[in-house]
């Protein structure tokens, strides 16, 4: 199968604000591609960007970006892999993804087809599809936009027959030459005698026209997966509103989710930078409890982020940057969606965000005989009980003990010796249950060098 | 229909399913002189709770420990440390336990409305000072979405002030045991009693054998 972007040029490009008719133009400053509402408002391709403004005067032009085409190409072969483990990019617009063998998995090509189709309308491209037994014939099917699939070679043949030589992709002086002895399809090209057309179109050409017709190999190479994910988007004016960045972010978010759908994997680092025009850029970190890959939930964690600390200064530019694919990003979804320690971890993620990381902690229990350092404070969700204590403990314990006078005391219990060693920190204490004045039960001590002074540590809450 | 909208009607509050171990009763509180005088027999479900005590300490932790042993809950700007020993003496899970210490108090309240409305918590605790009418409200309407039990401890102050809280309690220490007064509760009638909660007396601590040597012995017991 082939997918044709024929709008890439266009859909690379940042989105722009609806109702806005928008060009892009080459380096010479020709129309190559436009949008529904500049051709509405009467602009063809090829005009020239002077002709062009002078019909519409609120045109929005944006020079062509190859690089940026590349990349946006380089994500969407791997989104591609989920469908195909072997996938492949066919010039500077096209991909080509090896269906046979996914066919039986996705439920034939009535489903495959509208499927990847969806997806990619999803992600805000629009293509042409190419059904066919070999990759040139896919990609000449997908460049003539031929909904109907090719299953085998005489289908192809039959289906590529009519077709218009501009197809092929050939160079235009070819084109012009082929055109001028009165050849104009695909068809009465491959019915000239094959001598002559390699004499005179030279032997490239042929051996197109030989893969075409499945008479020759035709191997691609495969697609390699890059290691890691960046891409920046620039915003149209500056904004100083989250509201107006969230499209943005969530078109970012959106093709990171679907490359690592693509290699079943997921990532718990994201590095957020919006850059300004006139300061540093500032930057977020979205930390993740397990590997993900949910585009929603990182634009709500986004969310909480900008909530706590507000947007500085107007923003030109946003980044989403991602490294360390790790496995196991793919959360099954559940009919009955019982699993709640997901959800929990979600909820950890969001209080994370918009409380910051120290505000929340689990507790962990350490064999310390000094009462201090029994309680430590450990990650969300990494508590642990590891000491085991059977002695009585108060649930409450003050972080600094208090002073108390003895005469509001009632001792309940016999003295607890506690020591720890001086290396750690000095303590040896008698350790006393008791009831203060208010009736509540305290948990008391007094120090073996001031056996005078008693102190409140604790109370059995 | 798509699984969101079925899985909010599963959340639903009033949908009962079989295979689960939920039950339309009232959660038992694990005291039962207490469920005697609650009119549903336990801690009303879907609802807030509030206990009001003028002072930390007093034994209130003991009081809800029947049911928040085992069970992921999260401890919202608790008054002091809790003490991990002492909670796993309990049966608190501390791999489950989560405790949030809030910069300002106002994302507390943040913090434990999204925890009631998420649904993953099986108990919120949050301690309050200051409390108006319409935070009260919020805390109310997040715990009714879903099926979290929802303690809030409030200072003595809050005593006079209205509150739609399902449940209110007064609690104070007594020499006899936990002192509760029962305010406010919704299809009930105020009562109070006294619960035996903490029973240190019996608890036989070994004595340490050079207890006596250096320092003298307690004068009063």
């Amino acid at each position: 199968m082939c997918l044709h972007l024929h709008q890439l040029p266009l859909e690379a490009l940042p989105p722009a604000p609806p109702e806005q008719a928008l060009v892009v133009l080459d380096p010479q400053q020709r129309v190559i591609r436009l949008n529904p509402q500049a051709r509405a408002a009467g602009l063809r391709l090829g005009m020239s960007a002077g002709s062009a403004r002078a019909i519409c005067p609120q045109l929005h032009s944006l020079q062509r970006q190859p690089a940026l085409e590349q990349d946006v190409l380089h994500s969407l072969a791997v989104w591609a892999l989920q469908f195909s483990s072997r996938v492949s990019v066919s010039d500077a617009d096209g991909l080509l993804i090896e269906i046979g063998g996914s066919l039986r998995l996705f439920g034939g090509l009535e489903t495959l087809r509208p499927r990847i189709e969806q997806g990619l309308a999803e992600l805000g491209y629009s293509a042409g599809c190419g059904v066919a037994p070999n990759p040139r014939g896919a990609e000449v099917l997908a460049r003539a936009l031929q909904p109907q699939a090719a299953m085998n070679v005489t289908q192809l043949s039959r289906l590529i027959q009519p077709l218009s030589l501009q197809h092929l992709a050939w160079d235009a002086r070819t084109q012009q030459r082929l055109n001028a002895v009165g050849v104009s399809t695909i068809g009465q090209c491959l019915a000239l005698p094959r001598d002559g057309f390699r004499r005179r179109y030279g032997a490239r050409h042929l051996l197109d026209l030989d893969r075409l017709g499945g008479h020759a190999a035709d191997p691609r190479p495969p697609f390699s997966v890059p290691p890691t994910f960046e891409r920046s988007l620039d915003v149209i004016g500056d904004m100083t509103d989250f509201a107006y960045l969230r499209p943005g972010f969530e078109h970012l978010f959106q093709l990171l989710q679907a490359e690592l759908r693509g290699r079943d994997c997921g990532v718990q680092q994201l590095q957020i930078e919006m850059l300004h025009a006139s300061q540093a850029p500032s930057t977020f970190e979205i930390g993740l409890q397990s590997p993900g890959s949910d585009a929603q939930h990182w634009l709500t964690l986004l969310e909480e982020h900008v909530q706590r600390r507000p947007l500085a200064a107007p923003v030109r530019a946003i980044r989403l940057r991602a490294q360390n694919f790790c496995e196991g990003g793919r959360r099954q979804q559940d009919l009955w969606q019982t699993h709640t320690a997901e959800q929990r971890q979600a909820m950890l993620e969001r209080l994370t965000a918009r409380l910051g990381s120290c505000a929340l902690y689990a507790l962990n229990t350490t064999a310390s005989h000094c009462p201090e350092l029994a309680s430590q404070r450990a990650e969300p969700g990494q508590g642990r009980d590891t000491a085991t204590d059977t002695r009585l403990r108060p649930i409450w314990l003050l972080a600094e003990p208090q002073e108390i006078d003895f005469s509001q005391l009632r001792l309940c219990s016999g003295a607890e010796r506690l020591e720890s060693g001086w290396w750690v920190r000095d303590c040896r204490r008698d350790y006393y249950r008791a009831r203060d004045a208010r009736n509540r039960w305290v948990w008391v001590f007094r120090d073996h060098r001031q056996p005078e002074r008693w102190y409140v540590h604790g109370y059995f809450a | 229909m798509s699984p969101t909208s079925l899985d909010q009607l599963l959340h639903h509050p009033r949908l009962w399913r079989g295979m689960s171990q939920a039950s339309l009763a009232d959660q038992r509180t694990g005291h039962a002189a207490l469920d005697s005088l609650l009119p549903g027999r336990g801690w009303p479900r879907h609802a807030l709770i509030e206990l009001i005590s003028p002072t930390p300490g007093i034994g209130e932790i003991a009081l809800l420990l029947p049911n928040l042993r085992g069970q992921p809950q999260s401890w919202v700007a608790p008054p002091f440390t809790p003490y991990a020993p002492a909670l796993a003496q309990a049966g608190i899970d501390l791999n489950t336990l989560l405790v949030i210490q809030p910069p300002t108090p106002g994302q507390g309240l943040w913090a434990m409305e999204q925890l009631l409305r998420g649904a993953t918590e099986s108990a919120v605790l949050g301690w309050f000072d200051d409390l108006p009418m319409s935070t009260l409200r919020r805390l109310q309407l997040a715990a009714e979405s879903g099926a979290t039990q929802a303690f809030v401890f409030r200072p003595a102050n809050a005593m006079n002030s209205p509150s739609p809280a399902a449940l209110r309690l007064y609690l104070e220490a007594t020499s006899e045991g936990l002192y509760i007064r029962i305010l406010k509760a919704r299809g009930g009638r105020p009562a109070s009693l006294v619960l035996p909660l903490i029973d240190h007396a019996s608890v036989v601590v070994p004595a340490p054998a050079s207890a006596s040597a250096r320092s003298p012995a307690p004068r009063a017991a």
